[in-house]
């Protein structure tokens, strides 16, 4: 079932970054530089850590924080099954990549069509 | 002599001199690093000068391997001397790159240089063949490294232009390709400890500061163009040797051929998935694999574009997490448009949005360009980001910069700091002078270590991304030495078993069988499984202190000395072959001996490994080294390492009651009394002092360096 359309006061925390303190941790892997730290400070660049094979996120952490510090709990709701759900982490990352897309993309909607 | 053009040229740069030194006097030390080790111990008899002194030796050596068809050992050029970088003393060190320098020294008949004294004004020197001379380079001061090269290709001739004849004086010969240029940027010719030596687009010696060192020498450049070859003693035994070495470990590629199990591409090792060595993703238009002299793997990318040409590892990676930062608000920009469009598919927009890493590209570029070691940008700048946004760095900050570290990842950013590190300018002075250095002036150097947030994990100088907490032997080897030693010889037992975790498969081989695989290899050491076990029980014990002389000899010889490049070699688990059984120890030696006609058993490199070895640590002892010093940064000591949640995965093989498998490793830290535990049984294993590091005269004649144990005793510095 798909998500509400965010209020416009939600959509717009989604489509913005975090205070740098409030960044998610995370890292992506190589083997050229073993790991390299990157913390995704809003839920664009988690979606762009999530899409990048060497990136590393962990989907528990990720629900928290969409509910910490984004206040987005259906979106939350929806981490958290997909974290707690069968399948490797790959696979996880791979269907809440899906999650963030169609949920920034509902945010972008709205933000939209007030500016239209 | 096959494999050797028989000849090391001296450059006395004080007095404009050149003389000619025969390789046979240095012969027993094979080449490379070994050789350049012995050669400096030779010509420096003050080893506790400075980086800048006159007196200092930088070396740049071949080996007999290089410039011949061996697939991953025909590159590499080992540069040593005092380097500039470490912190808070300079070390005798090391360095090297790969592209065509190398082979092209060769083929101008010379196994190697050394270079040593200070011009009074900037010069270059030209080889062609045997003719060699110093020129001005008052007209190429002040240049970057890639305009540099251009100048000179354009002066000396070559490909491009009409057939470059070689005076009768340099033996002859004609040829079209350019010469191949080793040089300094703007950062080095100002004495910056992160400058490093560049060589075509992105071929680069950064470990060290020897740019900074060619700088006080006010040597700009190297230029090499040569006519000749490499005499190898057996040519069919070395071509079969390269079609075994294809036809039994190489990945088969072929149509219809079995790829590895998905989870499984790993390019470590001999039998790697052919995969470009770079972080950012395809660029929009083309691009294809480029390689180093006669390597098999071609681990770089050259662009339609022109753009980010070479550049691989750090080079690819240190800007690249800040461009995707700022790709959010792209991406955020993107949404709305396809909202207003109803017609831009969001896949192919991430898609190509995470493909333009332009700022990535451009900023790999300029770090090529002026010169500047990447590594130090790659751990230096989450450092500073960090410090801008505790408020601590910026206009008006404690740490007063006019740099807006907010703009962290854009294009033009990367110009105004790269150049201004390049030209000293305000901040970038500081960080000229290194991390460790830039930390003191600004009074964080003690904070920082400890709690991590600046990673300098030994000597001053930036670990890589394979943590000493977990990654035992790499921490322990590069308190040992001088620097992160970037030696990738593990890291299969990290790789295979991590990416299947990840993809939710049983890991290949099990942890006992990859133990088993790799052990049986170790020589002189083979057959003891506990050597690789990683976990709480062997971190500091005497199986560990095995497997770092293990590693800390074949560095020494077969790679350092012998150039097998260490994406390559050596190759312990191959997922090519069904037994997972790599070609280490047989395929070295059979290499060597196709080219150089001498039998060298894989045992007898790994003893000139240890002289080679035990050689550097006289060096060290003379310059003032004490066991006490060598010490990692407080943060191993106390930090758990990697606190990214849950997900945290460094998982290596160890015991766990009694049977194998792969541990995870994050979230531990060394503790301290336990690695000065394993510091004294290292030494002893390697016949040191335990109560100072220092070489016995037992050790050093074993080595048969008796000459550099009465050198240590007159100097009151012989291990008891």
């Amino acid at each position: 079932m798909a998500l509400r359309a965010p209020a416009p006061h939600l959509a717009a925390r989604l489509l913005a970054p975090v205070d740098p303190g409030r960044r998610l941790p995370g890292y992506r892997l190589h083997p050229r530089i073993g790991v390299q730290r990157l913390d995704p400070g809003s839920l664009a660049e988690a979606l762009l850590l999530l899409s990048d094979p060497l990136g590393r996120l962990d989907t528990g952490l990720l629900a928290a924080w969409v509910l910490d510090e984004l206040e987005d709990g259906e979106l939350a709701e929806r981490i958290a099954a997909v974290h707690e759900g069968p399948g490797s982490p790959a696979a996880r990352c791979a269907a809440v990549a899906q999650l963030l897309e169609a949920r920034l993309l509902a945010a972008a909607a709205v933000i939209g069509g007030s500016r239209s | 002599m096959h494999g050797y053009a028989g000849q090391i040229l001296h450059v006395d740069l004080s007095r404009g001199a050149f003389r000619r030194i025969p390789t046979a006097r240095y012969l027993h030390w094979v080449g490379g690093h070994a050789m350049g080790t012995a050669l400096f111990w030779d010509l420096v008899p003050d080893k506790t000068i400075s980086a800048f002194h006159p007196s200092n030796l930088v070396t740049l050596m071949t080996s007999p391997l290089t410039g011949t068809l061996v697939p991953g050992a025909a590159a590499r050029c080992e540069v040593q001397g005092i380097g500039a970088q470490s912190a808070p003393r300079e070390w005798f060190t090391r360095s090297n790159l790969g592209g065509r320098f190398g082979a092209m020294l060769k083929y101008a008949g010379w196994d190697g240089l050394a270079v040593q004294g200070a011009a009074r004004r900037p010069c270059w020197l030209d080889i062609r063949n045997g003719q060699v001379a110093l020129r001005t380079a008052e007209g190429l001061w002040g240049l970057d490294a890639w305009e540099t090269q251009r100048r000179i290709w354009d002066e000396v001739g070559g490909q491009g232009k009409a057939w470059l004849e070689l005076a009768a004086g340099a033996g002859g010969g004609r040829s079209r390709q350019q010469p191949a240029v080793l040089c300094i940027g703007e950062t080095g010719e100002r004495l910056a400890r992160v400058a490093a030596l560049i060589h075509d687009a992105g071929n680069a010696a950064g470990q060290g500061g020897f740019g900074a060192v060619w700088g006080s020498k006010k040597l700009k450049a190297v230029s090499v163009i040569g006519t000749g070859s490499v005499s190898v003693a057996d040519p069919a035994a070395l071509l079969e040797t390269q079609a075994w070495a294809q036809r039994e470990y190489a990945q088969d590629i072929r149509e219809g051929a079995s790829p590895p199990p998905r989870g499984m591409e790993v390019p470590i090792g001999f039998g790697g998935s052919p995969k470009p060595g770079v972080l950012w993703r395809p660029r929009d238009g083309g691009s294809r694999p480029t390689a180093c002299v006669a390597c098999h793997a071609g681990c770089r990318k050259h662009h339609e574009s022109g753009v980010g040409n070479d550049s691989t590892c750090m080079e690819s990676a240190f800007w690249s997490p800040f461009d995707l930062q700022r790709h959010s608000s792209a991406l955020v920009n993107a949404l709305v448009r396809r909202v207003a469009r109803k017609n831009e598919p969001l896949a192919a927009g991430l898609h190509l949005l995470l493909g333009r890493q332009q700022a990535s590209y451009r900023a790999a570029d300029l770090c090529q360009r002026h010169g500047i070691n990447a590594a130090v940008l790659f751990r230096g700048l989450p450092w500073l980001q960090a410090l801008h946004e505790q408020g601590l760095l910026g206009p008006g900050r404690a740490i007063a910069t006019e740099l807006d570290f907010g703009r962290l990842g854009e294009e033009e950013f990367a110009e105004r700091l790269l150049g201004a590190i390049a030209r000293r300018e305000g901040l970038g002075d500081d960080l000229a002078e290194g991390l460790y250095r830039a930390a003191q002036r600004w009074g964080r150097l003690e904070e920082d270590l400890e709690s991590g947030l600046l990673p300098l994990a030994h000597w001053g100088v930036p670990e890589h991304g394979y943590d000493p907490r977990a990654e035992l032997e790499w921490g322990y080897g590069s308190l040992l030495g001088t620097r992160d030693i970037n030696e990738h010889d593990f890291n299969a037992l990290f790789w295979h078993p991590s990416l299947a975790s990840w993809a939710g498969r049983e890991p290949q081989p099990p942890a006992e069988e990859a133990v088993r695989i790799v052990c049986e290899k170790l020589i002189p050491f083979q057959g003891e499984p506990e050597m690789l076990d990683f976990g709480p029980d062997n971190m500091y014990g005497k199986p560990m202190a095995r497997l770092v002389a293990w590693h800390r000899r074949y560095s020494r010889s077969w790679k350092q000395s012998m150039g097998f490049c260490d994406w390559s070699f050596p190759d312990f688990l191959n997922p090519s072959r069904a037994d997972w059984s790599g070609m280490t120890p047989h395929g070295e030696p059979r290499f060597f001996k196709a080219v150089t006609g001498r039998e060298l058993s894989f045992a007898a490199a790994m003893e000139i490994g240890r002289r080679g070895w035990t050689l550097d640590n006289a060096i060290w002892t003379l310059q003032g080294r004490h066991r006490d010093q060598a010490r990692f940064a407080p943060y191993i000591y106390r930090e758990p390492y990697a606190s990214f949640g849950p997900i945290s995965m460094y998982v290596m093989p160890g015991r766990r009651e009694g049977r194998w498998e792969y541990l995870n490793l994050c979230g531990r830290h060394l503790d301290e009394e336990g690695v000065e535990t394993w510091k004294s049984r290292y030494y002893a294993l390697e016949g040191w002092d335990p109560a100072t590091g220092w070489p016995t005269r037992q050790a050093l004649e074993s080595c048969e360096l008796p000459a550099v144990a009465d050198a240590l005793e007159a100097q009151g510095r012989l291990g008891a």
